[in-house]
């Protein structure tokens, strides 16, 4: 299943939903790393996930580390209590930029 | 005690019986609040165990039978039956299926892992009876079939919810997360330790799709699920090539990249996580345990 990248407020923002997990992590990291490798900022919203596995979370971590190593900015928001009690699990909780939403994290931007 | 009466018997017929006679017997003694049973078999049938976690062990008669030769020797085999179940046999099936343990094998075996966990055990023992008339076998002997099991320490098996027998590929794992929800839900627990297991199982299952069948989709994973009061105990067996066991091990958090989470979850969220190979390098098993506050 494909996922939404909408671009808004010079970001883009990948909206992966349901069950983030090893047969569909693959398509999550491509469409994460794609935005990335375009140059954009990218955001990614977990508000529709309702679970995710250690496959997706590295997806996750592979796109904070190619955002950091081309001076992107990159982060997550609206995330879901499923997904966060994972991230807390991967002790990522504290690493990614969290946001409650798009207009938090421009905010928190400045 | 079983190998010593063994000995005891063998000399009185030794002693009284005609020359040419013989008798196969099995012998055992049991006590029932350990599970432990010791078994001396004088050349009747191995005695086979159904593990819970679906696989048969079998324990061969390494003795003759009694009233060949007098002054004999007949080991005792000790098994922990555990949640298992013990079958002993005759023969008297047919000639085809004489001898070995294939009997149980082509007709029964699959009819004791359907059964095992749903029926109690005399419709067990009428079921797998059925399944060798229905399969034509000919009884031209009486036939024995004696099933031992102990059921507080199958306390566990939950009727309805027998093992959960899946390929090994990630399309599965929905379907295998929400089978461990809706059992443990069974079992009233509350809703953030069924989350935890879920994911335990989750990684458990991807790790084995991912290392021990390396992608290749036709293999397959059993997952059992018990609940015995004082903790919840998961057994995912695999058939893959043999894993090395000491290379599993979780990774240190503090170094940020992708990939070995999974470990670190599943050591996380259960109390234990030990694994183990299946005899003659037939596959893999993970035997997960949490805790219940009682």
């Amino acid at each position: 299943m494909p996922y939404t990248v909408q671009q808004e407020s010079g970001y883009d923002i990948v909206r992966l939903t349901g069950d983030i997990d090893l047969s569909c992590s693959p398509q999550a990291r491509k469409t994460i790393l794609a935005s990335l490798s375009r140059g954009h900022h990218t955001l990614v919203d977990l508000s529709g996930v309702s679970y995710i596995d250690s496959s997706g979370v590295a997806s996750l971590v592979e796109g904070f580390q190619s955002a950091r190593k081309q001076t992107l900015r990159f982060g997550l928001i609206g995330v879901s209590e499923a997904a966060m009690s994972v991230l807390e699990l991967a002790r990522l909780d504290k690493v990614f930029p969290i946001h409650a939403d798009l207009a938090a994290r421009l905010k928190a931007d400045g | 005690m079983s190998a010593a009466l063994l000995r005891q018997v063998n000399e009185a017929i030794c002693e009284k019986a005609t020359l040419g006679m013989f008798v196969t017997l099995v012998a055992g003694y049991l006590d029932p609040r350990s599970g432990r049973l010791e078994l001396a078999n004088a050349r009747q049938h191995p005695a086979l165990l159904h593990r819970a976690d679906g696989h048969f062990v079998e324990f061969p008669a390494p003795a003759p039978p009694l009233g060949v030769l007098a002054d004999m020797h007949f080991p005792a085999a000790q098994i922990h039956l555990d949640d298992g179940v013990l079958y002993l046999y005759t023969d008297g099936i047919s000639e085809r299926a004489q001898g070995t343990v294939a009997e149980l094998g082509a007709l029964g075996r699959q009819r004791l892992i359907d059964t095992a966990s749903v029926v109690a055990a005399d419709q067990r023992l009428d079921a797998i009876v059925s399944a060798w008339r229905a399969a034509g076998f000919q009884a031209h002997d009486d036939i024995t079939l004696i099933l031992v099991e102990i059921p507080s320490l199958r306390a566990g098996v939950v009727p309805g919810f027998p093992a959960l027998r899946f390929g090994a590929d990630a399309t599965e794992l929905k379907r295998v997360r929400e089978y461990v929800a809706q059992v443990t839900r069974q079992f009233g627990l509350p809703s953030k330790l069924v989350n935890d297991l879920v994911i335990a199982v989750n990684e458990a299952c991807m790790n084995v799709i991912e290392h021990a069948y390396k992608r290749d989709s036709a293999g397959e994973i059993v997952l059992e699920i018990y609940n015995n009061h004082s903790d919840i105990e998961i057994v995912l067996t695999d058939f893959a090539p043999p894993v090395d066991i000491d290379a599993i091990r979780a990774r240190d958090l503090e170094e940020l990249r992708p990939g070995g989470l999974g470990t670190h979850f599943m050591a996380a969220l259960m109390d234990s996580c030990v694994y183990a190979h299946l005899a003659d390098r037939r596959g893999n098993v993970l035997r997960m345990s949490k805790r219940l506050d009682v």
